[in-house]
């Protein structure tokens, strides 16, 4: 058993640390590390999204049939890790990591053609349509209609907690087709062009005073049938493979431990200004730490221990069970550590200097509370693991 | 990078369990006559068979030279199997001493002998402050013309009763002079030396051992005369990391136990773990166990690597695996009702061990508040634990 990188991984690591050094400049980093909310804004990693575009490095778990650049899963962890730690902007996820898989496992050849590129070269912004006010956790029971008419659905009702909607030029959405028999086996997987008639979004305002989500809703927008992604009623299965997969190749430590040095940039800040570290903020530091260290190991271990676009089954739930809530506990680290300052609600914000920088890790904080929430509720997630690893003999 | 047991690693887990499932049978154990001697002759002459003696041990004398992953493995397995010889204090940490410290003759003295099992080093030593782990020890030695004298109080040694060797470790300050930490090697048998007979809470033979005024020739001395801090602080961190092993191994079990049992408890008309609260509980439980392997693995994976601060990487995995273990083991008893808190089932004793286990060179807690300080004077934290390759690499 060893941790040591061979010639080929250390040699693939300094080509990403030197793709680094002359490709991201300051004012990317800078944007990266004053953001507060769940993605940076697009003129952030929109740049980003293109230089890593150019060099094919914008899709890492892409199959190599699809573009992608064949690396192995120990691969991509180094390449995510450098560009974290490096204070790359964070790729946008919802077409590279949500849909497109999606849309290469289900979709016809003309849907691979017309959307798979232009994911690809970083041209379109997504947005999903899952949640509404009555499917939260029991997304099952998601009530937007969508009625046959001619060659197009024509939907009907609203989805809500749409992260980046007002960005978006398309959204992947779970629509009801189809109201006999399991809820699940009504519902259809749809891409929608946001641009079309009848779509109206609206923010919604939430504690950390970024606007991250929105309500979406639809009013008889009319939707191509060749949109459909899968058969009728398959869209369930979609949606299933989606979130296993989307938790399956997620690599979460990366941006907590950019997370982590965020805070500590912060304790430098504070230290400028005359405040040490308490003894209950070296405790919590410890402990913090001490969880990253041994997440990043569990991660970095399941990593290398499946090939790509392979499922490393049930451990994928208790990493990211654990993922969302240390980054909680890092982003509690972060208000602890700026004692009193957190007690300033922040006006001014995207300013790169100290104030600016400390005034990130209140809202950052109020903002983590949604990552035990979005993606999976903690208790979903325990529930799986209970089903998954406690009760597996049986 | 290689991230799985090899499989001589794992010849050896299967091997352990095997034998310790057989030797250790719950109840039988429980019925065995406690020994009155440090630790039952004849399971160590067991161990000694399997090598398990030498395991850490260079193989000049006998060992196996197995690692930090190596020496994990087994202790995973007697944790599991609820093992109350004092393989830790004298094997992973007496042993070990001397093999670092002591001369090449100490070394050709002492080292065979223990590998074969016919002698047993116990370890005389607590740090002065019991806030801190990497402390000075609390006895302390004075430096005579022809020789040394020890002074303190009593010390609470594992495996002391019988053992044939005592190691003792002491701070030496003369004044004007730059002192440290001297270790002795001394007969178990030596007049002078007083033994009041223990436990520890979980299970394993002690004794408090009188040194007060003890009076050393020079041969006593283990190594040279210059400070051992550094060998002590590592193979104290060393003891640590196994120990975590230990713990993952009584984790497991008692999380796996409470499993079975609350999927044949019935209450209310159903199985308890068919209540949601019970489910969510495992789960919980099942993810500290978890996390509680890979630390240990990072943490010895580290210590071979010799790529980090030891007593960093001690308190780190201490840290992690301290406070899983706290978690696992009340939940093992709660689920299991009052039936949990008897002696009849093995959890009460997983209680103890996990107990025991965190009392054993500092908590979760102390281990925390020195973990931070030191990170936060280090920045090392900034960088990737896993993808680091050298102790002076920077971005």
């Amino acid at each position: 058993m060893n941790l040591d990188l061979d010639e080929d991984l250390a040699a693939f690591r300094a080509d990403v640390r030197a793709f680094l050094r002359d490709n991201l400049d300051e004012s990317l980093q800078q944007g990266q590390l004053l953001t507060t909310g769940i993605y940076p804004e697009p003129e952030i990693s929109g740049p980003w999204h293109a230089i890593l575009s150019r060099r094919g490095w914008l899709a890492p778990a892409w199959p190599v049939e699809y573009g992608g650049p064949g690396w192995s899963p120990v691969q991509r962890f180094i390449f995510e890790m450098e560009c974290a730690l490096a204070g790359a902007p964070l790729v946008h996820p919802m077409g590279i990591r949500l849909v497109a898989p999606v849309i290469m496992k289900f979709g016809t050849a003309a849907q691979k053609a017309q959307y798979l590129p232009r994911i690809l070269r970083g041209e379109d912004y997504w947005c999903q349509g899952f949640s509404e006010p009555g499917a939260g956790s029991d997304l099952a029971a998601l009530t937007t209609r969508a009625a046959p008419d001619g060659d197009h659905y024509v939907v009907n009702g609203s989805k809500i907690w749409t992260t980046q909607a007002h960005h978006a030029n398309q959204m992947f959405a779970l629509v009801r087709t189809g109201n006999e028999g399991r809820k699940q086996d009504g519902i259809t997987f749809v891409l929608v062009d946001m641009n079309l008639p009848g779509i109206t979004v609206r923010p919604i305002a939430t504690m950390g005073g970024d606007h991250d989500v929105n309500e979406v809703f639809f009013d008889n927008v009319r939707v191509p049938m060749s949109h459909r992604v899968g058969p009728e009623g398959g869209g369930w299965e979609c949606a299933k493979y989606l979130l296993e997969f989307e938790r399956g190749a997620g690599i979460f430590s990366p941006r907590l431990r950019s997370q982590l040095k965020r805070v500590g940039l912060a304790i430098d800040a504070m230290a400028r200004r005359g405040h040490a570290p308490s003894s209950d903020v070296e405790a919590a530091f410890g402990e913090t730490v001490a969880d990253l260290d041994t997440f990043e190991m569990l991660e970095l271990r399941t990593q290398a221990r499946i090939r790509p676009q392979q499922s490393p089954g049930p451990v994928a739930s208790v990493l990211k069970l654990r993922a969302s809530r240390l980054r909680q506990s890092i982003a509690q680290l972060g208000v602890q550590a700026i004692g009193a300052q957190a007690l300033r609600w922040p006006e001014r914000r995207g300013v790169a200097d100290d104030e600016g920088l400390l005034g990130t890790l209140l809202p950052d904080y109020l903002n983590s509370r949604a990552y035990t929430i979005f993606g999976g509720a903690a208790e979903v997630q325990l529930g799986i693991i209970a089903k998954t690893i406690c009760f597996a003999g049986g | 990078m290689r991230l799985i047991l090899s499989e001589e690693q794992e010849l050896l887990a299967s091997s352990a369990s095997s034998l310790l499932q057989k030797e250790y049978e719950f109840q039988a154990q429980r019925k065995r006559a406690p020994s009155t001697d440090g630790c039952d002759g004849r399971i160590w002459r067991l161990f000694a068979q399997m090598g398990w003696l030498g395991l850490p041990l260079p193989a000049e004398f006998g060992g196996f030279e197995a690692g930090s992953v190596g020496t994990g493995v087994l202790l995973e397995a007697m944790g599991r199997h609820l093992v109350v010889e004092p393989y830790l204090a004298c094997v992973v940490l007496s042993a070990c001493l001397i093999a670092e410290q002591g001369t090449p003759a100490q070394r050709q003295e002492w080292l065979p002998g223990i590998v074969e099992g016919r002698r047993r080093v116990a370890l005389a030593h607590a740090p002065r402050s019991s806030g801190s782990p990497w402390d000075i020890p609390a006895t302390s030695a004075v430096r005579l013309r022809d020789g040394w004298r020890l002074e303190g109080g009593p010390l609470f040694v594992e495996g002391a009763v019988g053992a044939g060797g005592l190691l003792v470790t002491a701070r030496f300050s003369p004044p004007g002079e730059a002192g440290g930490i001297r270790l002795f090697l001394l007969d178990g048998a030596m007049s002078g030396l007083r033994f009041e007979p223990a436990m520890t809470a979980d299970g394993i033979p002690a004794a408090d051992v009188t040194v007060n005024g003890l009076q050393l020739k020079p041969g006593h001395l283990l190594g040279t005369d210059s400070d051992a801090g550094a060998v002590l602080r590592r193979v104290c961190a060393q003891a640590i990391v196994a120990s975590c092993w230990e713990a993952c191994g009584a984790m497991t079990a008692a999380y796996e136990q409470t499993v079975a049992y609350t999927l044949q408890r019935r209450q209310f008309g159903q199985p308890l773990a068919q209540f949601q609260v019970v489910s969510h509980r495992l789960a919980e439980m099942a993810v500290c166990c978890t996390e509680a392997r890979a630390a240990c693995e990072l943490a010895s994976l580290s210590m071979e690597r010799g790529d980090a601060e030891p007593c960093m990487v001690a308190s780190t995995v201490k840290v992690k695996v301290g406070r899983c273990a706290d978690y696992v083991s009340k939940e093992a008893v709660q689920l299991h009702g009052a039936i949990g808190m008897t002696n009849e089932l093995p959890i009460a004793s997983y209680f103890r061990k996990l107990t025991a286990f965190n009392a054993r060179g500092g908590g979760p807690q102390l281990h925390a508040r020195s973990l931070g300080q030191s990170l936060l004077a280090s920045g090392t934290w900034r960088q990737s634990r896993t993808l680091a390759q050298g102790r002076t690499e920077t971005a």
